[in-house]
């Protein structure tokens, strides 16, 4: 039996190895390697299965061994089971059909955070703070986040029926909303946040980007705008395609945007603006933020924009995202994400940040970024110094303001919003000229005694300035997103948040470049 | 999400697909080599069967193999494989290299006599699963679900249950550094290790409440419990806190013979796949049948969940705490062919429902981070659990007299 075994194992071993093996080894050597371990990890897998205590899968065996396979490459090599993997593709499509409304639990119950504006959930007049007591009648109770998302979800057309709580009311409402398609939207503001100024924030790239910023663009210079804040903090990046369509709008025809580097002939290409629709390019003074969380896609554009001196990029520096996965279809179903190149800027610079301590790497220690002095040197287009080695490092650094203990513990038990979805304010409000007074604030003083989050003996920690401002603007905020909609509370939100503040007393400085050899 | 290119990636797809073909086909060759043989069910293309799943895995391997952006080292990969195996099992789930064995056995009978530390893996990570009060661990200030980051400057990705437990098995007098993470902030901690055995019981009097902690199960944790049982009887108490707060590992037969001392009958079994290898059966009338109350935590694993499932099921206490670890099995231990050891439980425990011991008990009251007031905020979260113990015996301990202070 072994003896005729052999020769063809040998014959299918070379098949698989193929151009694995162009290496200096020969393939024999390795066929021997792989086959003997090939023979020990299945031996495991089959006894693992026999063995424990209770009935496990070989789907979750070897699922696990896979996951345990890809950990000793990269953080961002991964396996994506059919259920994941149809999950991704699904939420990397530009729509999906339900009521359209962001959702999340408060105190276990779910919550409306925000209708999203021209979706059948703002048409039927959903409002922030209601609670979704029941969908299709089944009680959302016991239900988890994720299942009752899927139960609002269901074919366009269709039609789900919403028990909604709404504070003040003693019945609940009973909504039949029907489905529709939902723009996934990631330009969720963009208006004049000063006069001839103009605010543009993009959440993460995907497939309408480039359209959406492109029309934002439009849409704001149509209203007089001269200069831009392109707010990229927290954006963890997408579809590539996407972000080289929105750096067409910020740079000049012909401008290298990133370049990929890797072992495949496929990995290594280079990306330039082709002057293709969206154009033509912004040519205004342009200020970009970014922060920790700006990663991936979304670092190739700051890159790219501070490369060529079009903008002058002001916050923190930048997670480091840079290594490129190509995503392949598995067989039943499942997904493989591969690193198979890095990204270059335009200079030179390596985006991904060291990963050899995994634990510094996820938690975003500073440990894992090397000293400045240590770190390589490129040139702009201007000929100013910019650092390789992890992310993007800003021109104008500026840290955001760091909560204190009691305004974290605050936020975290949703205090503000809490107080904001049951607060009547007198007289009601009628203007954006609207500002909380003192009786506001002894109002939510009031409020989070009387619901025991802190007691009637720490109440005086709660008039430091620092946090009654804090705390005054969140609740502020939140009542404007309840009367007003989303973009008034941010624009609430954005008079309070030192990055953009900073950001706009800089202008002065993103003109000089502008006027510079890059611009 | 990562981030996705997709120009040429259909044709990779369909050369790795053939590729992938060829390997699972030439892996089943294999199998018959590896003495196990296949039943029709699993020849069959379901979603659970061997070559399937073989399949995907060689379509992976193949597509790394080829397309890294760096040439993988082969070695590495299936060490990580084989390591995922057993890292998707359990948290307590180990495989152990042959070169691994010594040290394996090692550490295995030390435990955690040198540390006071006992620990856990989730998905490669490394974590404190507890600490054993008044342990080496416990005085250097290591804290239950402390992710442990780094040993003497080694980075833990990758480190395997026996390597780290092998270097807390070191000589008494030897130190440690650990790096760790704690509620998403960096900490470091210097473990000096020691001879150490937890105490088996202490009662501790609060506020007139006899608080009785088992802090481990062996055979004399069973007299010893019996007497401090006996005592307090003898003087009047009817209420009681049992405190398992942080009590992992032990042995689970002691564990049902201390449940004996609350229950009589039936108290559980040991389970596999259906089928009952042992009943724990309590054979003397109870001892104790005043009020209890049961104090845990995420770090009561094992012979605490055992003897919390009994008090629970059949001496009416009230759990108070955090649901519990999840985890109460007897451990195996399968040599390879290769002279590998896969390190996986073969059976669990129950409770007197017959329900296995392999998720965690949900306390009748549960105390969670979120729920403590600002003016506790900065009380361990094992501390609010027997502050709410107390309340919970307090509140509803209607007229029965009360013992006084003193143990």
């Amino acid at each position: 039996m072994r003896g005729r075994r052999r020769p063809l194992a040998a014959v299918l071993l070379a098949a698989l190895l193929g151009a694995a093996t162009v290496g200096g080894r020969g393939a024999l050597a390795v066929g021997d390697e792989v086959e003997g371990l090939l023979r020990a990890y299945t031996e495991a897998v089959t006894v693992a299965h026999g063995v424990y205590g209770r009935e496990v899968s070989y789907r979750d065996l070897v699922f696990a061994s896979i996951q345990g396979m890809l950990r000793t490459l990269d953080p961002h090599t991964s396996f994506l089971s059919p259920e994941a993997y149809s999950n991704m593709r699904e939420r990397q499509q530009e729509s999906f059909f339900g009521v359209g409304i962001l959702v999340s639990m408060r105190h276990g119950l779910l919550t409306v955070i925000t209708p999203v504006e021209g979706t059948p959930a703002s048409r039927m007049g959903l409002r922030a703070g209601d609670v979704i007591s029941a969908v299709d009648g089944e009680s959302t109770e016991s239900m988890s986040l994720d299942e009752a998302v899927s139960r609002i979800k269901g074919p366009r057309g269709t039609e789900v029926s919403l028990e909604i709580t709404r504070p003040g009311l003693d019945e609940p409402l009973e909504m039949v909303v029907t489905r529709d398609e939902i723009p996934q939207t990631t330009v969720r503001q963009a208006y004049l946040i000063e006069p001839g100024t103009g605010y543009l924030a993009i959440t993460d790239f995907n497939r309408g980007t480039g359209r959406e910023v492109a029309e934002a663009i439009d849409r704001l210079r149509a209203a007089g705008m001269k200069r831009l804040v392109l707010d990229l903090r927290n954006n963890g990046g997408g579809l590539l395609d996407q972000a080289i369509a929105v750096s067409d709008l910020f740079l000049p025809e012909g401008s290298e945007i990133v370049a990929t580097r890797g072992r495949t002939p496929g990995s290594n290409q280079r990306f330039a603006d082709d002057g293709g629709p969206p154009d033509p390019e912004l040519a205004m003074p342009l200020v970009v933020l970014v922060n920790r969380g700006t990663a991936s896609a979304a670092e190739i554009l700051a890159g790219a924009i501070q490369d060529h001196d079009e903008g002058l990029v002001v916050g923190t520096r930048t997670w480091g995202k840079g290594l490129v996965q190509t995503v392949y279809n598995l067989s039943y179903g499942a997904g493989l994400a591969v690193t198979t190149s890095r990204y270059h800027t335009p200079s030179g610079r390596v985006i991904q940040r060291d990963y050899s301590s995994w634990f510094d790497y996820t938690s975003g220690g500073e440990a894992a970024v090397a000293d400045d002095r240590e770190r390589q040197v490129f040139l702009t287009d201007a000929g100013r110094e910019v650092y390789g080695g992890g992310g993007i490092t800003p021109d104008v650094t500026v840290e955001p303001a760091e909560l204190s203990v009691l305004e974290q513990y605050l936020l975290s038990r949703n205090a503000f919003m809490d107080f904001a979805v049951e607060y009547r304010p007198h007289p009601p409000i009628d203007s954006l000229e609207w500002r909380p007074g003192p009786e506001v604030w002894e109002a939510f003083k009031e409020r989070v005694v009387e619901t025991g989050l802190v007691d009637a003996g720490e109440a005086g920690r709660l008039d430091e300035p620092g946090l009654r401002d804090f705390g005054l603007g969140a609740v502020h905020a939140e009542l404007f997103n309840a009367r007003f909609g989303f973009e008034a509370r941010h624009r609430v939100l954005a008079a309070g948040d030192e990055q953009i503040q900073a950001a706009l007393g800089l202008f002065d400085r993103a003109e000089a470049l502008a006027a510079g050899p890059g611009g | 999400m990562p981030l996705s290119r997709s120009s040429g990636a259909r044709r990779t797809t369909r050369l790795a697909r053939r590729a992938a073909a060829w390997s699972a086909l030439w892996l089943l060759a294999l199998l018959p080599a590896v003495d196990v043989r296949l039943g029709a069910a699993e020849r069959d293309d379901g979603e659970g069967s061997l070559y399937r799943n073989l399949s995907i895995f060689s379509e992976v391997l193949s597509l790394v193999r080829r397309t890294y952006v760096d040439e993988p080292d082969v070695g590495a990969l299936f060490a990580g494989s084989l390591d995922g195996i057993t890292d998707g099992l359990d948290p307590l789930a180990d495989f152990v290299p042959a070169s691994g064995v010594a040290a394996f056995r090692r550490a295995q009978e030390i435990g955690a006599g040198r540390s006071g530390v006992r620990l856990a893996r989730d998905r490669g990570i490394l974590y404190v699963l507890a600490v054993e009060r008044g342990g080496p661990g416990a005085a250097a200030g290591l804290a239950r679900s402390d992710i442990v980051t780094a040993v003497d400057g080694e980075d833990t990705r990758g480190m395997a249950l026996w390597q780290i437990r092998g270097r807390l098995a070191g000589e008494p007098g030897s130190r440690l550094e650990l790096e760790l993470i704690r509620r998403g902030q960096a900490r470091t901690a210097s473990l000096t290790l020691a001879e150490w055995q937890a105490p088996n019981t202490a009662v501790e009097v609060r506020d007139g409440i006899p608080v009785l902690r088992v802090g481990r199960f062996d055979e004399a944790t069973v007299p010893a419990v019996r007497g401090r049982l006996e005592e307090l009887a003898s003087s009047g108490g009817r209420e009681l806190i049992v405190d398992l707060r942080g009590v992992a590992g032990g042995d689970a037969a002691s564990a049902y013979a201390v449940a004996a001392l609350f229950a009589p009958g039936e108290l559980g079994r040991l389970v596999r796949r259906g089928e009952t290898l042992r009943t724990f059966v309590g054979e003397s009338p109870a001892l104790w049948s005043g009020r209890v109350v049961v104090a845990t935590s995420r770090a009561s694993q094992g012979a605490a969940e055992i003897l919390a499932a009994v008090l629970a099921q059949r001496a009416g206490a009230e759990l108070v705490g955090e649901r519990t670890f999840g985890h109460a099995g007897r451990e195996s231990v399968r040599e390879l062919s290769t002279g590998d050891l896969l390190v996986l439980t073969d059976a669990f425990y129950t409770g007197p429902d017959g329900e296995l011991l392999d998720r965690g008990r949900e306390p009748d009251v549960v105390v969670r981070e979120a729920e403590r007031r600002f003016a506790e905020s900065e009380l361990p979260l094992e501390d609010l659990i027997l502050e709410r113990a107390l309340e919970r015996v307090r509140s509803s301990g209607g007229g029965a007299p009360r013992i006084g202070a003193g143990p």
